[in-house]
């Protein structure tokens, strides 16, 4: 699934990741494989415990302890970062490809001013630039993700600043070094909706300027669908379908990316209940073999006791699954 | 005056007046306990005194007075600065102590930097690396600092190192300098020579605090998501740990710190005996012994005040550490 | 005072002849009981003493078995029943060299029962003075009330100090090292309470000079840690050896053991009176109060005495370190009886004298004793305890700090106690006035009697004493009386402690009955 342009900035091949716990081997995130190109923004849907955001700190191998990447590689502008050794990564991590997280509160030390914690992104990649014009680069990031007054913000600590202001201020944060990759892991989540539209909006600008690639992880279809190109659904650790954002929007081709979207309030009509997927989450420690969605599928049968791969089943659309569903969604 | 002040004077007065009302009222306990124990003229005068000697005994003493003209003559003479004379010693309860207190004050601070200096480091360690046979080692040695008594440790220092060894004094404080009329020793090579011992055998247990409360600590921030951040920017592995985690895990470590060093200061008791370290903690020991009422009470009065005042520089420094801290509150 | 004088001028040649000789050397010693004054008359206190006496002297001074002997002065005697003369030393110098003359005597005594807020003064050392009169620089005579006997044994214990330096002095002013200007072996070079004490040779001492030219007496209340300082060489020498350490130290090459027995022996005390029944420490065999104290009767008192297996408590709770005794004073005092029998324990014989004085099923007893004064004094109870329990008489046990024991003692709540008592005079009287004399505040006799003795026949025969001046005729009344208590029960003795002292491999010190520990007895082995 290549993006509009023909060089990928990111690919990742058959990525596998598994913690050694105490009760047993998690297959956190098993046998995912994908591709972004440059300015390119992929969306990485699925519930939690899906796997999305260990997909998400697998590429920036920060992942720790009893967690570890045990297969398959990241390549990233043709460098496979999960051979490459720590150092190199620190050298990447925040310059080249940064990471945007959840709970903006948690996010940001809060012992810490905004100023010191952005400057300190830049800093660490480039020593030789001086104090003020690490804080004026700060300044001016933080214009750009729509922070009103940003002097005044460089000296506040976290705790003084809303819930929305913090995630700019994580976004800015993110945009300092100018990277080519922005892994955000549910960004908007936390913050309520007009801000989230804002953040949105923002977001696709700067992605446009700059020719950022990012990856947004969500559980929630609505948030991606005016953001994204490409959409990966993730489930049980495993990528289920990939496709254009349109295509999978219009005609989902695997029964839990058509429940996730009948599930979205919006689509609903007035009055009627609202789609739940029935059942629940699989526990990752006993795995049911065969497709792991089996036991939630109406559409199930014997076929789905073995285990389906990622298969192309329209031109640039891919389904993992038995039995896709080829027509359009209600 | 700008509105910061006000606010920490507001709370430095408050803080003031709780203090006066509990050293009162712990004053008061004290002479209680003495007087319903025993009867402080019967452990000073010769076995073979007569009953004439007795009485005048008692009058020298001021012990012929009911219990609370004592204690009102007591009260009215600390709020002037009094504190009563040593039944045995015969002089000022409070000029004994301040000559015994530079002292414990050497050993109590010795031992606590040992403590924090050794303990912290190695919890830190041990909290970022816990699977490595060092941290292993360090936890393992952190619980025999709990549970081995104090004595006994004391002992075997002695044994190791004086006595076998032979590299350190088993005994005694060492040569002192006097500085602004007191006298410390930690000031001379001699001096430091004697301090090791004790000061090491005092740490011990406050050091396998702040190594458990370090490695917990350093774990838990560990798994925080501004740390997670900080990694994620690129930073180096030193200052993610010493700017981002390890200043989130000072704020428990620095109550515990607080009132360790109170309860150091009050119970480096058994070091200084063991050790013949001329400090309060022993002082106080004889003074219960003989019922030396005045300098029992004004050492309660002495170290309740300093572990009141630690217990204030903690909670002033929680609001310079952590920002989210006012001045109206007390421990977040 | 001859044989003292004869070690100090060995010494002394001894020293001259060895050139090298220990001129430069310097002596560490490790003492266990902290003075709380170096002030030599403020407080009446054993450790008070051991300090005072190595930098002042007295008129008299004891010997290692306390006896009296010359020190400032160099003779005396009784001119009339109540005048003494004494002849003072000529040619001694105090540490500023300045002379000493009668007139530091007379202040001394003047000054030494009043020093202010004493918790236990020296005045009933000086209260034997009714008039001091200077006869010349070098002989003074001093008129008592009545014939009094003890007047030099007293006089023995108060300190000389210098006019000119103690005039105007106070406690606070010796605590700070001026005044501490005397005549001793030693001059003080600094005083750390609670620490240590640094002293000085007198290279000018009447008695010869010492061989340590620098003396530090270390203050170590914990018995390991004494122990542990001698071993690793931070002290020459330690007292107060804990009696669990003796026997390994003895073994050790490098260290030498001096033990004698001291002057202190532990005692029981029976309250024989109907009174004593009201503390509830005495129960009939079946627990409940009984009609008639059976400690009134002597044969019951003389049962629980035979009951005491002397032997084993010695033995055993002491490991060895106590002697066994019958009498009130040690041998070699004055009131010691010769060839008077050491009883061995005879339970049986007990066991007969109960059921004669109208007991054969026994009581019972509680027997209490503070438990941070006397050594061993918690073992030596139980072991008393299981000695009466086994004729019979069921005992229970208690023990408390001495802050707690001594009040109600006092107070005569506790009929049975376990205590000890040291005989600082080197005489029975000592034992008998304050203990075993009826309680009389006006007589200042029976100061310490807590089981209500009261005996006409040795209140007279005490009383006697007191002003009885011929030595012999006192030996034999302080016998006669000693006889009488010791056959009445109430207060058996039963062992006298041993006292030790250890030393680096190198080093002598003779044992000293009183236990004073003093840097100018010490001696190199040649």
């Amino acid at each position: 699934m290549a993006g509009r342009q023909s060089s990928p900035i990111l690919e990742v091949e058959r990525l596998r990741t598994h913690f050694m716990t105490r009760a047993g081997i998690v297959k956190a995130v098993d046998d995912v494989s994908f591709a972004i190109s440059a300015g390119e923004i992929m969306g990485l849907v699925g519930e939690s415990g899906s796997g999305k955001s260990i997909t998400g700190l697998s590429i920036m191998r920060l992942i720790d302890v009893p967690g570890r990447i045990v297969g398959g590689r990241i390549r990233f502008r043709g460098e496979d970062l999960a051979a490459a050794p720590e150092q190199r990564m620190r050298a990447l991590r925040g310059s080249r490809i940064a990471m945007v997280f959840q709970d903006p509160l948690m996010t940001l030390n809060p012992l810490l001013r905004v100023g010191t914690q952005m400057a300190e992104a830049i800093t660490a990649h480039n020593r030789e630039v001086s104090r003020t014009e690490a804080r004026a680069r700060s300044r001016d990031a933080l214009g750009r993700v729509g922070i009103p007054a940003p002097e005044e913000r460089l000296d506040a600590f976290p705790h003084q600043l809303s819930g929305g202001m913090r995630q700019r201020v994580a976004i800015a944060t993110a945009i300092l070094n100018e990277p080519d990759l922005i892994i955000a892991d549910e960004p908007t989540t936390a913050l309520d909706v007009t801000i989230q539209a804002q953040i949105l909006h923002e977001i696709r600008k700067l992605c446009r300027q700059t020719s950022t690639a990012m990856i947004w992880i969500t559980h929630d279809f609505a948030v991606i669908a005016g953001l994204a190109g490409s959409i990966s659904v993730m489930y049980a650790g495993r990528i289920v379908e990939q496709g254009h954002l349109d295509d999978i929007l219009d005609r989902p081709l695997h029964p839990y990316t058509r429940g996730l979207i009948r599930s979205v309030p919006s689509r609903n009509r007035r009055g009627r209940p609202l789609h739940q997927i029935q059942g629940s989450p699989p526990n990752l420690l006993a795995l049911p073999g065969g497709c792991a969605f089996r036991d939630r599928c109406p559409h199930t049968d014997d076929v789905c006791n073995a285990e389906p791969d990622l298969e192309l089943v329209r031109a640039e659309q891919a389904a993992r699954c038995f039995h896709p569903q080829l027509e359009a969604l209600a | 005056m700008p509105k910061g002040v006000t606010k920490i004077t507001a709370f430095i007065i408050r803080r003031l007046l709780q203090t006066v009302v509990v050293l009162i009222v712990m004053a008061f306990g004290v002479f209680v306990s003495v007087y319903a124990i025993g009867d402080p003229v019967d452990m000073l005068i010769d076995p073979a005194a007569t009953e004439a000697q007795r009485l005048e005994a008692m009058r020298n003493l001021g012990l012929d007075r009911p219990l609370w003209e004592q204690f009102a003559r007591f009260i009215a003479g600390a709020a002037q600065g009094d504190l009563g004379q040593s039944f045995v010693y015969k002089i000022p309860a409070i000029e004994l102590i301040l000559l015994r207190l530079p002292a414990t004050i050497e050993l109590t601070v010795a031992a606590l930097i040992l403590a924090v200096g050794i303990g912290i480091p190695a919890g830190i360690l041990a909290g970022l690396y816990p699977s490595a046979w060092f941290s292993r080692t360090i936890m393992s040695v952190s619980i025999l600092g709990f549970s081995l008594p104090s004595f006994w440790i004391a002992l075997m220092l002695i044994m190791i190192f004086a006595v076998a060894l032979g590299w350190l004094p088993s005994t005694g404080r060492g040569d002192v300098v006097t500085v602004f009329g007191v006298d410390w020793s930690f000031l001379t090579i001699d001096g430091l020579r004697h301090l090791v011992l004790p000061a090491l055998s005092l740490s011990l247990i406050p050091m396998a605090l702040m190594i458990r409360m370090a490695r917990a600590g350093m774990r838990e921030v560990w798994l925080t998501e501004y740390v997670k951040f900080a990694r994620a920017k690129g930073l180096s592995p030193i200052r993610v740990i010493g700017l981002h985690a390890f200043p989130n895990t000072l704020i428990p470590i620095i109550t515990v710190l607080g009132l360790e060093l109170g309860s150091l200061l009050a119970g480096s008791i058994v070091t200084e005996v063991v050790f013949a370290w001329p400090g309060i903690g022993r002082l106080v020991i004889q003074s219960i012994g003989v019922l030396d009422r005045p300098v029992i009470v004004a050492y309660m009065l002495i170290t309740v005040s300093l572990f009141i005042l630690i217990n204030l520089v903690v909670d002033l420094l929680y609001a310079v550490i952590d920002p989210r801290v006012g001045y109206g509150d007390a421990r977040k | 005072m001859h044989r003292w004088h004869s070690v100090m001028t060995a010494a002394a040649l001894a020293a001259a002849l060895t050139t090298t000789a220990a001129i430069a050397e310097d002596l560490t010693i490790g003492i266990a009981a902290p003075p709380t004054s170096i002030d030599p008359h403020f407080h009446n206190l054993g450790p008070n003493h051991q300090i005072a006496g190595h930098i002042f002297d007295a008129l008299a001074l004891k010997d290692e078995k306390q006896q009296i002997q010359p020190g400032l002065a160099v003779s005396w005697e009784v001119v009339d029943p109540t005048t003494w003369e004494f002849n003072l030393r000529k040619g001694v110098t105090f540490h500023d060299g300045s002379p000493f003359t009668a007139e530091d005597v007379a202040f001394t005594f003047e000054r030494a029962p009043d020093v202010p807020n004493s918790p236990n003064p020296m005045s009933g050392y000086t209260k034997g003075i009714m008039e001091l009169e200077i006869v010349d620089p070098h002989r003074i005579r001093i008129k008592t009330d009545g014939p009094y006997p003890m007047l030099i044994n007293e006089l023995s214990n108060v300190w000389v100090v210098s006019k000119k330096h103690g005039e105007g002095a106070t406690t606070e002013d010796y605590m700070r090292g001026d005044a501490v200007i005397g005549t001793g072996p030693y001059k003080l070079v600094s005083f750390t309470p609670g620490d240590k004490i640094e002293l000085e040779r007198n290279d000018a001492y009447w008695g010869g000079v010492e061989p340590w030219e620098n003396v530090t007496l270390r203050m170590i209340d914990s018995g390991p840690a004494r122990v542990a300082a001698l071993l690793a060489g931070d002290v020459d020498m330690i007292d107060d050896v804990p009696t669990s350490e003796i026997d390994r130290l003895r073994q050790d090459d490098n260290l030498d053991v001096w033990s004698g027995p001291s002057n202190r022996l532990v005692f029981v005390a029976l309250d024989a009176t109907e009174d004593a029944l009201s503390t509830g420490m005495i129960r009939d065999h079946e627990g409940n109060v009984p009609s008639t104290n059976p400690l009134g009767d002597a044969r019951v008192r003389e049962a629980l005495t035979r009951a005491i297996d002397k032997t084993v408590i010695a033995e055993r709770v002491n490991q060895g370190h106590a002697i066994p005794i019958n009498q009130i004073v040690p041998e070699g005092f004055v009131g010691y009886i010769p060839d008077y029998p050491l009883w061995t324990a005879d339970p049986d014989a007990a066991k007969a004298l109960l059921t004669e004085a109208g007991y054969p099923d026994g009581f019972q007893l509680t027997l209490v004793t503070s438990n941070d004064r006397i050594t061993n004094a918690v073992k030596t109870v139980q072991a008393i305890a299981q000695m009466w329990t086994r004729i019979g008489v069921e005992t229970e046990v208690e023990t408390m700090p001495h802050s707690m024991f001594s009040p109600r003692r006092n107070g005569n709540e506790l009929p049975v106690f376990f205590s000890s008592w040291g005989n600082l005079t080197g005489e029975a009287s000592f034992f008998l006035g304050p203990l075993l004399h009826t309680k009389d505040k006006d007589k200042g006799l029976g100061g310490a009697n807590r089981n209500r003795y009261s005996n006409p026949e040795v209140d007279s025969i005490v009383e006697t004493v007191l002003n009885t001046l011929d030595i012999e005729e006192r030996e034999r009344l302080l016998q006669q009386a000693a006889q009488i208590v010791i056959e009445d029960y109430t207060l058996p003795t039963v062992v006298l402690q041993t006292v030790h002292w250890a030393t680096r491999d190198g080093l002598r010190y003779s044992p000293r009955v009183d236990q004073y520990t003093f840097a100018n007895h010490v001696r190199p082995v040649e």
